[in-house]
């Protein structure tokens, strides 16, 4: 049997990043790839949220992490650059963890090597992690076209709501926005109305 | 969701009400009635990472801010200083940094001058060295603040630190000087000093608390108290009663990871494009909770931890068994004699290893 954690593509990812506000995930891959995931998993993620995520780079230690963070206002924060760390700096962030608490979600971006140091060297941010460990799929990276048009079409058929009456009832705020409503307007990409029904 | 959000401020959920008071009587409520009684008396919780000692702090915060003449002040020590560079003092300056606050253009040229110093020790910690000079200001500082009111402080945190002797120089000096100050003090300790030489630390303080996990075998009250928690949070058409049992079962009676599943299953009833958590998805969240606790696990701890599931033994011997119970893939429980058990996300990972030629 295996017991890696369960696979995600970037785009399923991004969706469930949108439907957890505030929390964090963390996101295994090979460390060759770990440019390319960020970039599209924040390409995934302002696209559904509507909002601009930001990046940042974790190698230079836990008070650079910090400080950085502290600059950013709104939208999910994107961590990479772990790789490095030694089980010192681990501890370091896991001490100073309540500096990173934030409204926004929190995505790690790291390799299987790294998240083995954090789960020995840091047991709070392991904590503050929970359960949202996934493993990079890359046959899944992105949703088809038909896929997408699928979903829309089911989507359609529960509401009875064609996507423009859909929006334009979002947009006059006469809609209580469910799980559903909130992945219909991130597949037609506008997940800027989603805080409208919150 | 997000009234599912577990790395969210702990007070943030007691403000939107759903916190709910455990069976018996609660850390908060006896450290709350003892400074009520004893206002300067010292006290240490020490619990397992995700236990709720943050949410036990802050209710007693609000309790004690409910009676007559009584200050109580929550502080984050980590939010206020890099707690990688811990020293006795610190928490004599961050202590007058907190009265300090309560100081203003009506107070007198004493507390002015005397919180001016605590400032100027704040921002250069180096110019700190006397902890008796500091107690002397501490204590200037509170009757100068009020000679009725007693000021308690609540220390957050520190349960973080690696090193108990780093928490223990801290204990033994700060805490007796706060006290020697008139002021109380409620600590938040590492788990490791309960295993071991450093368990002696307790002794430092008038009172110790250990805030366990909630034994769902064993303890049907403590499984009403984990099921009450998530209803305080969503309703049955939301979260059915089976599902509610199932999550609280699966958490293995922490908190956090009773709050963490239950978000997860909502989470994959959601991409699942449903309302409603159904057990399916409670399965799945308790999955890929499960297989993350399974990562990095040597050998050895992957032995002992089977050793755990089949005969309950758990002999704490070496740092990494320690890991073991601070990663919560151990878990030890306090229902009248201690009993040990693996986290119950991982029982099925591991009966699954077990049987695999």
């Amino acid at each position: 049997m295996s017991l890696e954690p369960r696979a995600s593509g970037a785009a399923e990812l991004a969706l469930r990043i949108i439907a957890r506000p505030g929390a964090w995930f963390s996101f295994l891959v090979p460390e060759v790839k770990t440019r390319e995931v960020v970039r599209n998993i924040s390409r995934e993620v302002e696209t559904a949220s509507g909002k601009v995520a930001s990046l940042i780079d974790a190698s230079a230690g836990a008070l650079a992490l910090i400080r950085q963070a502290r600059d950013v206002d709104g939208g999910a924060l994107i961590l990479s650059g772990f790789e490095r760390l030694s089980d010192e700096e681990w501890r370091h962030i896991d001490l100073l963890r309540s500096q990173l608490t934030r409204d926004e979600p929190v995505v790690l971006v790291l390799s299987m090597h790294a998240f083995e140091r954090l789960m020995r060297c840091a047991p709070n941010l392991a904590s503050t992690l929970g359960g949202a460990v996934f493993g990079l799929d890359e046959e899944a990276d992105y949703f088809t076209q038909e896929e997408n048009e699928e979903q829309l079409r089911v989507l359609r058929e529960w509401s009875g709501l064609s996507d423009a009456e859909m929006i334009a009832r979002v947009e006059r705020g006469a809609i209580r926005l469910e799980p559903r409503h909130a992945q219909w307007l991130v597949l037609l990409g506008r997940g800027d109305l989603l805080d409208r029904g919150r | 969701m997000a009234r599912f959000d577990a790395a969210a401020n702990p007070w943030r959920a007691i403000e939107r009400g759903f916190y709910v008071e455990r069976p018996g009587r609660s850390v908060a409520n006896e450290i709350a009635s003892r400074i009520e009684l004893r206002p300067t008396s010292t006290h240490l919780i020490v619990g397992g990472v995700g236990s709720g000692k943050t949410t036990q702090l802050l209710v007693a915060r609000d309790r004690l801010n409910k009676l007559e003449d009584v200050q109580a002040i929550y502080l984050d020590v980590s939010i206020k200083h890099d707690i990688s560079h811990i020293f006795p003092g610190l928490l004599l300056i961050l202590s007058g940094i907190c009265l300090s606050e309560l100081a203003n253009d009506d107070s007198s040229e004493v507390v002015k001058a005397t919180a001016q110093t605590f400032k100027d020790w704040a921002k250069e910690p180096s110019s700190f060295t006397q902890l008796r000079v500091a107690t002397e200001e501490l204590a200037r500082l509170r009757e100068g603040l009020s000679a009725s009111r007693q000021f308690v402080l609540l220390f957050d945190s520190l349960d973080r630190l690696f090193d108990p002797l780093a928490f223990a120089a801290v204990a033994e000096q700060d805490v007796a000087a706060i006290r020697r100050a008139g002021l109380g003090a409620v600590l938040v300790g590492p788990q490791r000093i309960m295993y071991g030489p450093d368990r002696a630390v307790t002794d430092r303080f008038d009172y110790f608390y250990h805030q366990p996990s909630v034994d769902t075998q064993q303890d049907a009250a403590g499984l009403e108290f984990l099921v009450k928690v998530l209803r305080a949070r969503a309703g049955d058409d939301i979260l059915p009663d089976e599902c509610c049992l199932r999550l609280a079962g699966l958490s293995g009676g922490i908190l956090r990871d009773l709050i963490t599943l239950a978000q997860g299953a909502g989470e994959e009833a959601y991409l699942n494009g449903g309302d409603r958590i159904e057990p399916e998805h409670v399965d799945a969240a308790a999955d890929t909770f499960g297989r993350k606790h399974m990562i990095g696990l040597g050998a050895d701890e992957l032995e002992v931890l089977q050793r755990v599931r089949t005969k309950g033994s758990f002999i704490q011997t070496s740092d990494k068994d320690l890991g073991l119970l601070i990663t919560r893939r151990v878990l030890e429980y306090q229902n009248g004699r201690p009993r040990y058990a693996v986290h119950p996300t991982i029982q099925p990972l591991l009966e699954q290893l077990a049987e695999k030629p």
